[in-house]
């Protein structure tokens, strides 16, 4: 058998203190995420709740999410929407919880002027499908047991962004700030967020200069099929931006998505709302440079409401 | 496999516990397992091009081989032509093969005459321009019989292919590595101490101010057309950290990987941005590169000591080629060339002095200036062609420069703080080096402050820049 050498032991008995640091850092991470409610977690455990009398339900991403408030729609609503949730875990949201909805009579799905050119494995988005495996119980491509981010959700965030999740459950004591029915809500608007210069920078976040939809459409296409077995109505719709955005981006890329998803909604016969360049929206209405806040969600849930009417 | 992946973070304690606990009985043993170990971690990029690296130790260790047993000077120097071709051709197919399609092509449509060569699919092989440089330096060496060939394969393998090395260097003489390779390894406390004191260094400087700056200037170069000359400048600034962060933070943690397997490779940066002037920067920017082109073509070329003309005409060639081992783009040549310019100015510039009483403020004043010109030289480095660079150049030197720059003041301060920091440190071997300090509760927290930050910066790993060269 193999001894150690008293350097060897001094040094993994030095080293082993940083260690368990790192692992007791982790293990306070992992229980964070595994015990304390967030909206992954919460969004799972509500909708259920709601499939004997929703009504409409809305998918997409933090547009939909801050932007439509179910409870400003006639019919029972619930909100699915998630931060970065793109049009692949919008497709297989709808594929898993679709046929446990009794009474769905329609979908809001999203187009916003990243949607069709989002790539999978894009940094931002490409953590979040191991929430979305774990914590929503989706067939997620790529989340396997060789994969050790699947195994963690400690490790699958960026660090500060946990750090981030911290500070919000210590000051808020809550990770899950949505309402029961799904909906994320901004108050007023932050100055700071909701300025020229600051729909610039968003603008050219979002901004991945592609132009092949290829991809998203078909999951798009696929989604719109799966209601139509169902004969479940979708309504696609582009989300209203502050101008601070809208002036941002590139013109030739917006008409191009428009203009597909005209074609879409003519060829599959739903209704396609486009709200991006609306005049009934004023930069008053945002918290930031494109997401609404509680009173621009109030206008934009009426406007769809009134479409699915 | 990245070093600062979460594969790796369990890749490597997994080799530290085979290497010292399981496979340590025999040398060939421990040998055998660092290569099956550097062959994973190669293979996990792309097994394919294992193949390649097999070949490329296989015919430098028989050549090698053949030189040494050779006596007739005529037949030994074909036979190292021979295997010059050999890797250069390997070198030029994967990387330059493309640049010199288009290049032709250019040179054609200039007089009108259209040519269609179609552009060839190739796959860089990450880290051949390093072990390429490695097996060259190995048969150079033992034509010159500065070292005797290696009389076993596995040694030479592992050599080539030695997992913290291969990717992006430092690029090891035969004559240092070898002989630790042959020998009995006994695990050296010291050494690993520095070595986790390295990795801990490396990954700081790569997560927090490598990726950091990368994120800052990828989104200014791609929309630097509607930036003001002071954002740009400011931008060509945190460039040059981001490259410095990104390949010392590289460097740093294989020497200390390197470290915690009882190996001690040879330095590769040494505080290169408080050189003093061009030539005192190629002295302590990249070492193991500066050294092997100047080992290896300055001084073949006659170097300094044919006259004036003969030395001028060596640094340009040197220069350019260090320009072009780089990256197949015109870019690059002009950065080397950029550097050889500096190079002659101040070669003929340094022997006006000043006074000894104002040498530390020359001093200060020097590092100052030559980092800037650097900085702004890697504009070309950064740009993806020599339009863009001139551009960016034309938009730097407007009215612009003098207005008020949109990039975060507090990254620029920070930068500062850490120069400072080397400032401080630069008579030690690297940054980290703090067994001055001889409380240990403040070295544990300086170390924890470290950890922490690195893990608050990590997320997506990103890649290494110099992988690509």
């Amino acid at each position: 058998m193999y001894t150690l050498s008293f350097n060897m032991r001094v040094f993994i008995t030095k080293l082993s203190f940083f260690f368990v640091i790192i692992v007791m850092a982790w293990g306070g991470v992992e229980w964070i995420y595994r015990c304390v409610p967030n909206i992954y977690s919460y969004k799972n455990k509500i909708v259920q709740l709601n499939y004997n009398n929703c009504k409409v339900l809305i998918l997409g991403n933090s547009h939909t999410y801050y932007g439509l408030n179910p409870d400003d729609f006639k019919e029972a609503a619930f909100n699915l929407a998630n931060v970065s949730q793109t049009l692949l875990f919008d497709g297989i949201l709808l594929n898993k919880h679709i046929a446990y909805f009794k009474k769905l009579e329609c979908v809001v799905i999203p187009v916003e002027y990243s949607s069709l050119t989002t790539q999978d494995d894009h940094p931002d988005l490409e953590w979040r499908k191991y929430f979305y495996s774990e914590q929503m119980h989706l067939d997620m491509p790529g989340v396997h047991a060789l994969n050790a981010r699947s195994l963690s959700l400690a490790l699958a965030p960026q660090f500060s962004f946990t750090v981030s999740n911290i500070k919000k459950y210590a000051k808020e004591g809550t990770l899950a700030d949505c309402s029961l029915k799904g909906w994320g809500r901004y108050n007023g608007v932050n100055p700071k967020m909701n300025n020229p210069l600051a729909g610039k920078r968003v603008a050219q976040r979002h901004e991945d200069g592609l132009m092949d939809f290829s991809k998203n459409l078909g999951r798009l296409k696929n989604m719109l099929v799966v209601c139509r077995k169902k004969n479940i109505k979708v309504i696609l719709v582009t989300m209203p931006v502050t101008s601070y955005y809208r002036d941002n981006i590139d013109n030739k890329k917006l008409t191009a998505i428009v203009r597909e998803c005209n074609v879409l909604a003519n060829r599959e016969e739903v209704s396609y709302l486009n709200l991006f360049d609306d005049t009934r929206f004023t930069n008053d209405d945002f918290y930031d440079a494109d997401h609404l806040n509680a009173t621009g969600a109030k206008k934009c849930s009426r406007i769809v409401d009134a479409t699915i009417q | 496999m990245l070093f600062n992946s979460l594969d790796f973070a369990l890749f490597f304690p997994i080799v530290f516990i085979g290497y010292w606990f399981i496979f340590n009985k025999n040398l060939n043993v421990q040998n055998a397992f660092l290569l099956i170990a550097s062959c994973f971690f190669y293979a996990c990029w792309d097994w394919r091009f294992l193949f390649l690296l097999a070949f490329s130790i296989l015919s430098n260790y028989f050549f090698a081989d053949k030189i040494d047993k050779e006596v007739r000077p005529r037949s030994r120097k074909l036979l190292l032509i021979a295997i010059i071709i050999i890797n250069a051709g390997l070198l030029c197919y994967f990387k330059y093969c493309n640049f010199f399609i288009e290049s032709f092509q250019d040179a054609f449509f200039l007089f009108n005459i259209k040519l269609n060569f179609s552009i060839l699919h190739i796959i860089l092989p990450l880290g051949i321009s390093f072990y390429t440089f490695q097996n060259l330096s190995y048969v150079t060496d033992v034509y010159r019989k500065h070292t005797s060939a290696v009389k076993q394969l596995l040694p030479y393998s592992l050599y080539v292919s030695f997992f913290p090395t291969i990717l992006s260097g430092p690029i090891e003489r035969a004559n240092h590595l070898i002989p630790q390779i042959i020998a009995i390894r006994k695990f050296n406390y010291t050494l690993a101490v520095n070595g986790m004191r390295m990795v801990l260094l490396g990954l700081f400087e790569k997560v927090v101010i490598g990726d950091s700056c990368a994120v800052i200037v990828n989104s200014i170069y791609a929309d630097f057309e509607s930036q003001s000359g002071s954002t740009l400048f400011c931008t060509a600034i945190l460039y040059s950290f981001q490259i410095y962060g990104d390949f010392s933070g590289y460097s740093h943690i294989a020497i200390g990987c390197a470290a915690l397997l009882g190996f001690h490779l040879r330095d590769n940066f040494n505080y290169p941005y408080l050189a003093k002037n061009i030539a005192d920067f190629w002295r302590r920017w990249h070492i193991s590169f500066s050294g092997w082109l100047r080992d290896y073509i300055y001084f073949p070329l006659g170097g300094s000591k044919k006259g004036a003309l003969i030395r001028i005409r060596n640094l340009f060639i040197v220069f350019v080629f260090s320009g072009l081992w780089h990256g197949a783009n015109f870019t690059f040549i002009i950065y080397g060339g950029i550097h050889a310019i500096l190079f002659v100015i101040h070669i003929y510039f340094s022997k006006w002095g000043g006074s000894a009483k104002s040498y530390a403020v020359r001093s200060i004043l020097s590092i100052f200036a030559t980092f800037t010109v650097l900085a702004l030289a890697r504009v070309f480095f950064r740009a993806p062609s020599v339009a863009v660079a001139l551009k960016y150049f034309h938009i730097i030197f407007s009215a612009s420069l003098f207005t008020k720059p949109s990039v975060s003041r507090l990254i620029l301060v920070l930068l500062f703080f850490y120069m400072m920091l080397e400032w401080f440190q630069k008579d030690k071997k690297h940054l980290l080096d703090i067994s001055f300090i001889k409380q240990k509760y403040i070295r544990y927290s300086i170390y924890l402050v470290m950890l922490f930050c690195v893990f608050y910066f990590s997320g997506q790993s990103q890649s290494f820049v110099y992988f690509k060269f």
